[in-house]
């Protein structure tokens, strides 16, 4: 089990991502994600490094990054807070925000999922299927038979 | 643009978006009103069955009708997003998290036959919307223009008060038939402060006609489709006036004689007919004015007086209306039989808050203190339940009425 740190200052900890890369955070930084924080309670050295296994370094640094920015406390009000997750969303391409999500769902960053859920969520609204479909560039895979189907099961969404 | 993604390993393919962890697609799909929940459906098969999975979650199976269905209420959603809603069905007390979409800095001023009417708070323009068509095109239908609206709309009063003006402008309006089914259907609306009609015939006409006001006539409060192509209205003394708009007619007569409700305070009549097509009915909602706590005052429904029409000129106070239910509201009032619907209390009254009695402050009273004079009457006990409706979160803040709505599709 931990020990218990009665220290003031705040520990830190390496985190060492699927590519190798190390970084070093503070403990409140990394304490965001759930599975960290469970990770350093089974862990017996503190200071060898903690593998975030499905994480590249290029995503881990990006994580990082919103979690510090979570981790100061006071310093910037609701709202301020908001326009930083509204511009860090936002400056974030496709493919980034993809790998985003999944490091956010495997490091359980609940803030940083519903950040990122929100963002591709608003890229959907008010989009036909074949829209989200070119946007996201996936391929249809339905047979015209199965595609019939669907529409046949919510008429209410087709009638036209 | 970042270009240092491509460096990373497990990026080095392009994602695919299709083979996106289910419980990540899952929580996008909370953000998302239940239109793109059916279009994110139709994307490929791997997100066909998250949907079917996110859909079973919120009790929507395949094929689902809502046409069988008692009338159910449009209320607030949990997040107080503006523009959506989800539906409260009675009286399981089920609160369906649909998040349907509903038009923006729009007043509702009318459920009829499954879709709403909306009045632009600054435009007036008036649309027919239909929150179950998840088409964007199919379930809005626009308008013309109301006439008298682009003076006012000119003022800068109008965005000062605009809700007292679109209340001045329409306070209720009602459709003959269902335009799903029918394309010459009739809108008719209560109109301008002396709260006189105004129709307009889809399909037939270009603009709205305006009848001109009876000689006699005192301020409508609620209106109803009769038979052929004629509507009753009924004004503040309980006297119903039936207006022909077969011929373009531009004057209503005087149908009923007055009803005087003498106890308590009235404030709101509505007229019904029942399902046999010509018994109609009138009734009267008696309410009191209290006070909360903090001193602010609201009101606070005491029972229903209930008058049938006979001898095509009287009303006849009636303590029964057999196996049927009424649902009145703000922006509704009809008819149902409790025979189709199990879940309806038969010989009942399901009501909302309501309070159009020209002044403002009382009008706008849910705004400030929520909606809370929502309940059942039960006619033959004399009685009100109250609070079947979930209060909106939090409370204290302006919120949109509830709407009864009766889909049918």
């Amino acid at each position: 089990m931990a020990s218990t740190s009665t220290s003031t200052l705040s520990r830190k900890l390496i985190l060492k991502s699927s590519d190798g890369e190390k970084f070093e955070v503070d403990e409140n930084v990394a304490m965001q994600s759930q599975t960290i924080k469970h990770m350093i309670e089974d862990l017996d050295d503190i200071n060898s490094p903690i593998p975030v296994s499905i994480v590249t370094g290029t995503i881990l640094s990006k994580v990082i990054e919103y979690c510090k920015k979570h981790a100061t406390e006071d310093s910037d009000s609701d709202e301020q807070l908001k326009q930083w997750d509204k511009e860090y969303a936002n400056n974030m391409d496709l493919n980034t925000l993809y790998y985003l999500l999944l490091a956010a769902n495997y490091m359980e960053i609940k803030g940083l999922l519903e950040l990122i859920t929100q963002c591709v969520a608003d890229m959907i609204k008010g989009k036909s299927p074949e829209e989200i479909r070119a946007h996201f560039n996936i391929k249809n895979d339905f047979t015209p038979q199965e595609e019939a189907n669907i529409r046949n099961e919510n008429p209410w969404a087709f009638e036209n | 643009m970042d270009s240092s993604q491509n460096s990373s390993s497990f990026s080095s393919e392009m994602p695919d978006w299709a083979i996106m962890a289910e419980d990540v697609l899952l929580l996008i799909l909370s953000h998302l009103l239940l239109s793109d929940i059916i279009s994110f459906g139709c994307v490929c098969s791997s997100w066909y069955s998250v949907s079917k999975r996110k859909l079973k979650l919120l009790n929507i199976t395949p094929k689902m009708s809502f046409r069988r269905r008692a009338p159910m209420l449009l209320i607030p959603t949990d997040d107080s997003n503006e523009n959506s809603r989800n539906l409260y069905s009675l009286p399981k007390g089920e609160v369906y998290d649909l998040k349907l979409s509903v038009p923006v800095n729009s007043r509702c001023i009318g459920s009829s036959h499954g879709w709403l009417i909306y009045i632009d708070s600054l435009s007036f323009v008036i649309t027919l919307y239909n929150p179950f068509y998840f088409g964007f095109s199919k379930g809005t239908i626009k308008l013309p223009a109301f006439l008298p609206a682009g003076k006012i709309n000119d003022s800068k009063m109008a965005i000062i008060q605009r809700d007292f003006y679109t209340d001045l402008f329409i306070s209720k309006a009602i459709l003959s038939a269902d335009p799903s089914s029918c394309s010459d259907f009739i809108v008719m609306a209560i109109h301008n402060e002396r709260k006189g009609l105004a129709y307009y015939k889809a399909g037939e006409d270009a603009t709205w006609t305006y009848v001109h006001d009876h000689p006699n006539g005192s301020p409508f409060y609620d209106i109803m489709y009769y038979l052929g192509h004629s509507f009753v209205a009924l004004n503040n003394k309980g006297e119903a006036y039936i207006c022909n708009v077969n011929s373009n007619s531009k004057t209503c007569q005087v149908m009923t004689e007055a009803v005087v409700a003498t106890l308590a305070e009235t404030t709101r009549r509505y007229i019904v007919k029942l399902d046999d097509g010509s018994t109609i009915l009138q009734a009267i909602r008696m309410v009191q004015t209290l006070t909360n706590p903090d001193g602010t005052p609201f009101v606070d429904t005491v029972c229903f007086l209930m008058y049938q029409l006979v001898n095509q000129f009287q009303w006849m106070m009636v303590h029964n209306i057999g196996e049927g239910a009424l649902f009145l509201g703000d922006d509704s009032s009809f008819y149902v039989k409790a025979a189709d619907f199990p879940e309806v209390t038969p010989n009942s009254i399901y009501f909302t808050d309501d309070y159009p009695d020209g002044s403002t402050m009382n009008r706008r009273l849910y705004q400030y203190h929520g909606h809370h004079d929502s309940g059942i009457y039960v006619i033959w006990k004399k009685v009100v339940l109250y609070n079947y409706i979930p209060s909106p979160e939090p409370e204290n803040i302006p919120s949109p009425l509830p709407v009864w709505i009766h889909p049918t599709i």
